[in-house]
């Protein structure tokens, strides 16, 4: 396979950029067709412009194989490969390589954007829906300008001079099963936001503002942001098992760039449901997908560009310019049609009372919103301080802990109230009988935390808290139930599956609430009552931490096909009972000329305890450093909930489609509907 | 072998972009017909929203979160709504309504239904 026929090297790179510089060609081209076929009503053009973007994702994933065959094959001569790719690499890396650098991220980006272009076409095929035009014109905007990134700055098929003997290897902390599959889910996250926020502006061009946008990309909205959730507890993880320093979580720019949108995007997909039930926030809405996908792309471009210092960081270049050309273009044409179409945004009704539904969920806006504003300043000031002061001020995570704990303690009780209310209006009494059940779990709770050893204020606060707000789902679910036995004489076994089949998307919106309640105990546990040790052993001593003896055996060194291990050899006991042998290792990648810290973690459902292997000394000891991190795996179970009432909301409604095709079937029968 | 390549990739891409171009009568209509009157869209949006407003009333007070008072206010309100809607998609639609092919009508009130309708959705006669 080292060579396709007769090309030659430079050959092959030469096709790859010709494909990226045809799709810049066709991008630009079914923009202005697509605009033209609807200003000059002439459907051969919109047919055109169809045609382009099924081209642009032929062209897009040409590129895709080529890099990835270099990639495989080891084409050392792409600059690309020699850096991010090492003849000893394992297999799964070398794939990943692909989204593991600046130039092949960006490809990858676009690609999932061609990708989704076409899958919006396709879900569209043979419908005559009148915002698909221009939803491709922004498609296809969006894809020229990625386009343009990697034809004038950055290809990915640029060549060295001389081919080198070996390669540098991909950054040794990014060779984890986790970051394989991170940055996979995240950009489908960041790029997914691209199809909503295109319906949005075809709604705002077209004037049709109604249902129709919001209902047609429910579905894209809640992808994309399942799939951010997903990276964050991908990039989490990593973050815990890979950077070994205890945690998952440091307030680094990247993840804060990956949280900024998840916040603007959780606080979307809350106020869409009231713009279909009363009519209401139709402007508030158009903002927030605006700001969601605009966030996307800030989040894309903190991680690609190196603005920021970080562990995400893989060298500064200068996109920057156009990343902020693209960011005010896309401003500036919204302002300018919102402003068009602030007289069709009027709301069609008012609130029924503040105890209601709506008004939890204006609320549950603006924390979001507020706790999105804090993280981005704080992400972004040292950009700032750079501009005004000539050097970068960096905002620790002391700052982000303080101002985003109460902000976020605020927004799980939120999510207790909201649920005790109904839509439209709360009777007082009611209210006041249904919040009795909840709160004296929450007391016994904090009298559990307080009897087992919790002394933190905000630790029992939020354990409290917690318990409240888990009560009043599991409240939910037993009265909708009972409900359901007497309205429709279901037994026990049938009512609570009727009840989410039948409200797929509340009682999965439900279901994502629980497993974020039990991610927070997780946060709670492992933030406030964490404790740790550190100290020297030689081979025979032990570190004690909590119930928990480890007695270091010795150290000893292995090889790995592109590393150099060192490992320490533990026996762990529990309250004097040997349960169980850990090994934390660290590696040395020669190629990349750096150090990595694989810990050993033990996990459970009380707690985790997580040893790193800090330092060896020549004459055999060790440095050992313990963690017990209390409840830590709750927040990976408590991910996995989330994901499980994210698709089950996400699955598609019986009575909506059935709606649907009545409301069809009518406007046939009125002639309203051209046939 | 290259140039090939190069020519070959830029005619397939030109002729796949450009064939709708060259036989514009097949491609005339697409995409640029309005589907639907847009305050149909409207008036049955807003419809199935009362609907919809409806149904989550006579839950929300089957689980205790409303009191009698209040679902009653609640209901007479969104039921009149419902009732200025119909009455509003009534006027808009022509004197003598035909049936149209591939549309399910009620056999006795003749409103139209989907496929999967058990009951009619005006007079509730069983189907």
């Amino acid at each position: 396979m080292g060579n396709f026929g007769s090309l030659t090297i430079p050959q092959i790179a030469e096709v790859g950029n010709l494909a990226l510089a045809l799709g810049l060609a066709v991008s630009v081209y079914v923009v202005f067709a697509a605009v033209f076929s609807q200003l000059k009503r002439r459907g051969e053009f919109f047919a055109s412009a169809r045609y382009g973007i099924y081209v642009i994702t032929g062209l897009t994933t040409l590129a895709v194989a080529i890099l990835e065959w270099a990639l495989l094959t080891h084409q050392f001569r792409f600059e690309y490969v020699a850096n991010h790719v090492s003849s000893d690499q394992p297999l799964l890396y070398t794939i990943s390589a692909l989204w593991g650098g600046q130039e092949g991220s960006l490809l990858f980006w676009v690609w999932l954007l061609a990708l989704f272009g076409a899958v919006v076409l396709i879900q569209h095929l043979g419908q005559t829906n009148h915002l698909i035009p221009w939803v491709i014109a922004f498609i296809a905007f969006t894809d020229a300008f990625f386009f343009s990134l990697l034809v004038f700055i950055s290809s990915p098929f640029a060549l060295l001079a001389q081919t080198p003997v070996d390669g540098i290897g991909l950054n040794p902390l990014l060779q984890d099963p986790g970051m394989f599959i991170h940055p996979v889910t995240q950009y489908l996250g960041y790029v997914g936001f691209t199809v909503p926020f295109a319906f949005a502006m075809a709604a705002l061009v077209t004037g049709d503002l109604g249902y129709a946008w919001i209902r047609t990309t429910r579905r894209w909205a809640l992808f994309a942001w399942l799939f951010l959730s997903l990276g964050l507890l991908f990039g989490m993880r990593w973050a815990y098992v890979e950077l070994g320093w205890g945690g998952y979580w440091g307030w680094d720019p990247v993840e804060n760039a990956a949280l900024i949108p998840w916040l603007t995007g959780a606080a979307y997909l809350h106020s869409v449901m009231i713009q279909e039930k009363r009519g209401m926030l139709k402007v508030w809405n158009l903002v927030l997908i605006l700001l969601t996908f605009l966030l996307s792309i800030l989040g894309t471009f903190i991680t690609r560009s190196g603005v920021i210092q970080s562990v995400h960081a893989f060298g500064v270049s200068s996109m920057g310019p156009l990343f902020l050309a693209y960011i005010a273009a896309v401003l500036i044409v919204f302002a300018y049609l919102l402003y068009l179409r602030l007289d069709q945004l009027k709301e069609e009704n008012r609130l029924d009372s503040m105890w209601s539904r709506e008004a939890t969920f204006l609320l549950n806006n603006l924390i979001l919103l507020g706790a999105a504003v804090a993280t981005l300043w704080g992400t972004i000031f040292p950009m700032i301080s750079e501009l005004l002061a000539g050097k970068q001020i960096t905002v620790a995570a002391p700052f982000f802990n303080q101002v985003n704990g109460p902000i976020l303690l605020a927004l799980v009780l939120l999510m207790g109230v909201c649920t005790l209310i109904g839509w439209r209006r709360a009777s007082p009494q009611h209210l006041v009988r249904n919040f009795v059940p909840p709160l004296v779990v929450a007391a016994i709770t904090t009298l559990g935390s307080v009897v087992s050893g919790v002394r933190d204020v905000y630790g029992l606060i939020a354990f409290a808290a917690s318990a409240f707000v888990l009560t009043t789902i599991l409240l939910e679910f037993y009265r909708g139930a009972r409900a359901r036995m007497r309205m429709y004489q279901e037994n026990v076994a049938v009512a609570p599956v009727q009840l989410v089949n039948k409200n797929r998307r509340r009682y999965g919106g439900y279901i994502v609430h629980i497993g974020v309640m039990l991610a927070a105990i997780g946060i709670v546990g492992s933030t406030f009552l964490q404790t740790s040790v550190q100290k020297n052993v030689a081979p025979g001593e032990s570190v004690a931490l909590g119930p928990y003896t480890m007695q270091f055996q010795k150290l000893f060194m292995t090889s790995e096909s592109n590393a150099q291990v060192i490992a320490a050899d533990l026996i762990v006991f529990e309250n004097g009972n040997r349960i169980d042998t850990l090994r934390p290792q660290k590696a040395y990648y020669p190629a990349a000329d750096q150090m990595t810290t694989e810990v050993a973690v033990r996990t459970t459902l009380r707690e985790d305890l997580y040893v790193i292997l800090a330092g060896w000394n020549d004459d055999g000891s060790a440095t050992l450093k313990v963690i017990i991190n209390p409840l830590v795996v709750w927040l990976w179970i408590g991910f996995i909930v989330f994901i499980i009432g994210a698709l089950i909301a996400m699955l598609p409604d019986p009575r909506e489609a059935q709606a649907v095709e009545r409301v069809r079937a009518e406007k046939v029968l009125a002639g309203a509907i051209v046939q | 072998m290259e140039i090939l390549i190069i020519l070959a990739l830029v005619v397939i891409v030109v002729l796949i972009v450009g064939y709708p171009l060259i036989n514009p009568e097949r491609y005339r209509d697409q995409g640029v017909r309005q589907e639907t009157l847009p305050e149909y869209d409207d008036l049955y949006g807003a419809r199935e929203n009362v609907f919809d407003a409806l149904r989550d009333l006579q839950f929300e007070f089957a689980t205790g979160k409303l009191s009698t008072g209040d679902y009653e206010q609640l209901k007479a309100r969104y039921e009149v709504q419902a009732a200025d809607i119909l009455q509003q998609i009534d006027a808009l639609k022509p004197k003598k309504a035909k049936p149209v092919q591939g549309a399910r009508t009620c056999p006795r009130c003749n409103s139209a239904m989907s496929a999967q309708d058990k009951f009619c959705t005006k007079c509730g006669t069983k189907l």
